[in-house]
């Protein structure tokens, strides 16, 4: 008897089954045909750019060198490395395209066993092909005017900074993870493997950023008209004493980039801090001491078993449950639409313990959390899970879910929102405000046509 | 249905109105045209005469009116800054009568070579007033935080 799926049903995705398709038992062209045609309600270039994420992408000789060209902006390989394959080559590669749509799809340069998409010059302009046949042009954004700055320490300004997405300045503090040191790191983060690579290839890189280098780098970034609306913090838990040390650098740096952006352009900066599932006190702490607009919690996987393989290190220090519970509690401080539970679509099919098998189970779980959070006004983020280097899924020979199981969510969590995001209240619908722009997932693309 | 105010009467009859009427074909591409005739005849009815028997318009609102689908108007008036859009259904085709007598006196007062089709009655059914602070305000009632997180930052001339 086929298992029932509550939050599948209720959204009108159970009667369509997935199909439980093994990395690599389709072709490309094939697969990605068979989901257009089966989900038609979902815009191709959403699916497009599902699959681009999935399987990455590489580049051909002509196009690689054309974008060696200091017109665009190239990825300071800050956070993640994202990639598939280790990026030990000295070629740039620019954090992401753009569609013509204005779909954003993060660059994410892939091994041929992945079976990727190839990005080439036709007739001068760039596009994604897949085996040959052109599927969509893209374009490459312009480096941001402080790029190549250096701030008054010396420091080079895009290491400090980087360009996230086209408006967004996007602050990674520390590219250490206290996880790490005792193998509680999660399962799918190659962070402190990611920095230790850049460190040994000699790149201009540091471990932490000191605070007069983010002030100059606000400073300078916000001369340039027209380009930043928002700022989001990210990088490496500590959890020692409590998350205290992490929180008051947190307070001082969200304090510095807003008095920067005070200085120069006269204007409130928006910044999104991701952080811990702190307690109430600290979570208030940090939006009365340090004027922080909005917080990000990622609980990373909704079914608690598999946050507990998955995330050892946050079961340790937080636990599942209050991890929920204090995102929940976090929405009566920042108000509804400022708060954010993320995750990492894809996880929920990592292989077994770590994920479900079967893609409608693993969707249905994740849209249970999705609609928990959605029906409390809290945002949805994350990125999808990229299989890198370093991680541990990457140890044990994972592969990427089917495209079908990105499709299928992205639809749910669409739905979810309609239904729960407050939209037919007319209370005013939450939806990835916070976020807006994020090249490594689809949820704003979907929250574009909401 | 939407009633028109004194002030969407007043706009729609003013010769200093841009009209422009957009109906859709089979295939539901638009189409839109300029229709200076465009005008109120009450507060539940939009007229224009239209020139040709045979044009795209015709044929759209033909193939489209017993599905009742609608049509749009907009309107900008450049003296008062005011600009709207309505949406309607092309309720009914007139080509003799007090009325189409009326549209044709106006027509061939400016185009006297012109042989008319007939005049559409259109019944409003939504007002949507497109100014840009209002639309600014409206759609962020309906999508929360926007003025926090999509304002551009740096100095403005």
């Amino acid at each position: 008897m086929k298992k029932k799926y509550k939050v599948l049903e209720e959204l009108g995705l159970a009667e369509r089954r997935a199909k439980n398709i093994k990395y690599g038992e389709m072709g490309r062209k094939e697969e990605l045909e068979m989901i257009m045609d089966k989900y038609p309600e979902a815009p191709r270039n959403f699916i497009l750019k599902a699959d681009v994420l999935r399987r990455g992408v590489t580049y051909t000789k002509q196009a690689l060198e054309r974008l060696q060209d200091n017109y665009y902006e190239h990825f300071p390989f800050r956070l993640f490395q994202w990639h598939g394959m280790d990026h030990v080559e000295e070629f740039n590669i620019p954090t992401l395209f753009i569609l013509n749509d204005g779909t954003l799809v993060s660059n994410i340069l892939s091994p041929p066993e992945k079976d990727p998409y190839t990005v080439d010059l036709i007739d001068d302009k760039f596009w994604v092909l897949s085996d040959d046949e052109p599927l969509a042009e893209v374009h490459y954004i312009k480096r941001p005017d402080y790029y190549d700055k250096r701030t008054r320490s010396g420091k080079l300004m895009q290491v400090i900074c980087t360009n996230g997405a086209p408006h967004l300045l996007y602050f990674c503090p520390s590219v250490h993870c206290h996880y790490w040191n005792e193998g509680l790191q999660c399962k799918f983060c190659d962070l402190d493997y990611n920095t230790k690579l850049q460190m040994k290839m000699g790149r201009e890189y540091w471990t932490r950023i000191k605070l007069d280098d983010c002030y100059d780098v606000v400073y300078e970034a916000l001369k340039e008209k027209g380009r930043w609306k928002q700022c989001f913090i990210t990088g490496g838990s500590d959890p020692r004493n409590n998350f205290e040390n992490e929180m008051a650098f947190t307070i001082d740096l969200v304090k510095t980039i807003k008095q920067a952006a005070k200085d120069i352009a006269d204007s409130h900066f928006p910044v999104l801090t991701i952080i811990a599932a702190l307690d109430e006190k600290q979570m208030i702490r940090l939006k009365e001491e340090a004027g922080l607009d909005a917080v990000g919690l990622y609980f990373e996987i909704w079914d608690n078993e598999k946050f507990k393989l998955q995330c050892p290190g946050k079961e340790k220090y937080v636990g599942h449950n209050l991890w929920i519970e204090r995102t929940a509690a976090a929405v009566d401080i920042y108000g509804r639409g400022n708060v954010c539970a993320a995750c990492v679509p894809g996880a929920e099919m990592a292989p077994p313990p770590y994920g479900f098998e079967d893609v409608d189970e693993a969707v249905n779980s994740a849209l249970e959390g999705y609609k928990f959070f959605i029906s409390k006004g809290i945002v949805i983020t994350g990125t999808n899970w990229q299989v890198e280097p370093g991680s541990y899924f990457y140890k044990i020979g994972a592969m990427p879910p089917p495209l079908e199981f990105f499709v299928k969510l992205d639809l749910g969590r669409y739905r979810l929102y309609q239904e729960y995001g407050g939209f037919k209240e007319g209370k005013g619908g939450v939806y990835a405000n916070v976020l807006q722009e994020q090249p490594f997932a689809c949820y704003p693309d979907y929250a574009r046509i909401l | 249905m939407a009633k028109l105010s004194k002030e969407m009467m007043e706009l729609l009859k003013d010769p200093d109105t841009i009209k422009t009427l957009t109906t859709t074909d089979e295939q539901g591409l638009p189409h839109t045209v300029f229709k200076s005739s465009l005008t109120a005849l009450d507060e539940n009815t939009i007229a224009y005469m239209e020139l040709l028997e045979t044009c795209n318009s015709q044929r759209n609102i033909l193939r489209n009116h017993w599905a009742g689908k609608l049509v749009s108007i907009a309107l900008y008036n450049s003296k008062n800054n005011l600009s709207y859009q309505i949406k309607g259904k092309a309720v009914r085709f007139v080509n003799y009568g007090p009325i189409f007598s009326k549209f044709i006196d106006k027509v061939w007062s400016v185009l006297p070579q012109a042989d008319p089709a007939g005049v559409w009655m259109i019944e409003p059914a939504e007002i949507i007033n497109e100014d840009y602070q209002i639309r600014r305000k409206e759609e962020e009632e309906r999508v929360l935080n926007q003025q926090i997180w999509r304002r551009f930052l740096g100095k403005r001339p």
